[in-house]
């Protein structure tokens, strides 16, 4: 009787605790600027399609059609910052998957990308990125990760697109590839 | 230990139902019921009234203006005097947009600012766009896009075509003043 109750509330708490993601604890706290894109955006991009006959525009949508979603947690709060490094270190140890593709050191940045493995060598079904810089202001910490099927040849267009620190050492990634 | 099963059943589908019950607080009877209270202001415009008399739009153009029905808009002013009263509201926004109706699109989020871009319907075939924005300091607004079966693609395709011309805007500015 007891175990079956028992049962029955964990398999409830840990529904609604697997359908959240690691970081989103970060969204509502103090002194965090949080952007958050979902999957359902991404489809109704690619429904707007201005360009069609550009085929390079066409590969551009066809890769933003893929994915799932995006979060971006920034904060200009030390303590914070090494809060979410902490949730990194933890996340990254949790999944094997993820391994680091590259890391940049610039002038007290440091900046750290990893993937996890999709269909072949030019697909990842998540880019993740960590970016410390304790000389900054207003952006001592950045979590990024992107999720979908993601096309590696056409992700620096898109952090380009969204602003995100590191993307032009992201342009590099071909290159370093082959 | 069949009690158990069944209480535990029927609690499962005790929860299911609740929530279901949560979804009839709805966003259309929460701007209806703050269209007669004066600490809000509200606007609602159907979206004939936004075409100019002499329109050079094309059928295609007119069809899709047409998918748009109305325009509502409902914002709350945050004063010295009504803190608590503003958290209250605002709460109760953000409990209605977060139900499984909404979907959302977009999110931001910082110390003094939030915004979120939410809809419902299909990707292809919009019903309702919401934008839900708050300040710390100046308070919050929703605006709302209600409409059939809105394709985004020709909306902004006709957005792009036609020129001031066909559209009289100047509601825009009325609500700017409003919030100033």
């Amino acid at each position: 009787m007891k175990k079956i109750i028992a049962i029955t509330v964990i398999a409830l708490v840990s529904q609604t605790l697997f359908s959240q993601g690691v970081f989103d604890k970060f969204e509502d706290q103090q002194d965090v600027t949080s952007m958050i894109v979902t999957k359902s955006m991404f489809k109704l991009m690619s429904k707007i399609d201005l360009s069609s006959n550009d085929p390079k525009a066409k590969e551009y949508l066809n890769m933003v059609e893929n994915l799932e979603n995006i979060k971006i947690f920034t904060t200009s709060n030390s303590g914070t910052a090494a809060e979410m490094k902490k949730t990194v270190d933890s996340y990254l140890k949790s999944s094997t998957a993820l391994s680091e593709l590259m890391r940049v050191s610039d002038d007290g940045k440091n900046i750290k990308f990893y993937v996890k493995e999709g269909k072949n060598d030019n697909f990842v079904t998540e880019l993740f990125m960590f970016l410390e810089d304790a000389n900054s202001k207003d952006s001592k910490a950045v979590v990024m990760s992107i999720t979908g099927n993601i096309d590696l040849r056409q992700i620096s267009q898109l952090t380009a697109d969204l602003n995100v620190p590191g993307s032009e050492q992201l342009k590099n990634i071909d290159k370093n590839k082959n | 230990m069949k009690t158990a099963i069944y209480i535990s059943i029927s609690l499962v589908l005790s929860m299911f139902l609740f929530s279901a019950c949560g979804n009839n607080a709805s966003l259309q009877k929460y701007i209806v019921e703050k269209q007669n209270d004066n600490n809000f202001i509200t606007i609602d415009l159907p979206s004939s009234l936004l075409l100019t008399e002499d329109n050079s739009l094309s059928e295609e153009q007119l069809e899709t203006v047409k998918s748009i029905k109305k325009v509502n808009m409902i914002a709350l002013q945050l004063k010295d005097e009504n803190k608590e009263f503003y958290e209250v509201e605002k709460q109760r926004v953000n409990s209605i947009l977060s139900t499984d109706t909404y979907e959302t699109l977009m999110k931001y989020g910082s110390n003094d600012m939030g915004a979120s871009l939410l809809f419902t319907g299909d990707v292809e075939a919009i019903d309702e766009i919401i934008i839900f924005a708050s300040d710390s300091e100046k308070g919050f607004g929703l605006f709302r896009v209600i409409g059939e079966d809105m394709n985004p693609s020709q909306i902004v395709k006709m957005m792009n075509k036609v020129n001031s011309q066909n559209f009289d805007l100047s509601f825009m500015n009325e609500i700017g003043g409003l919030l100033n």
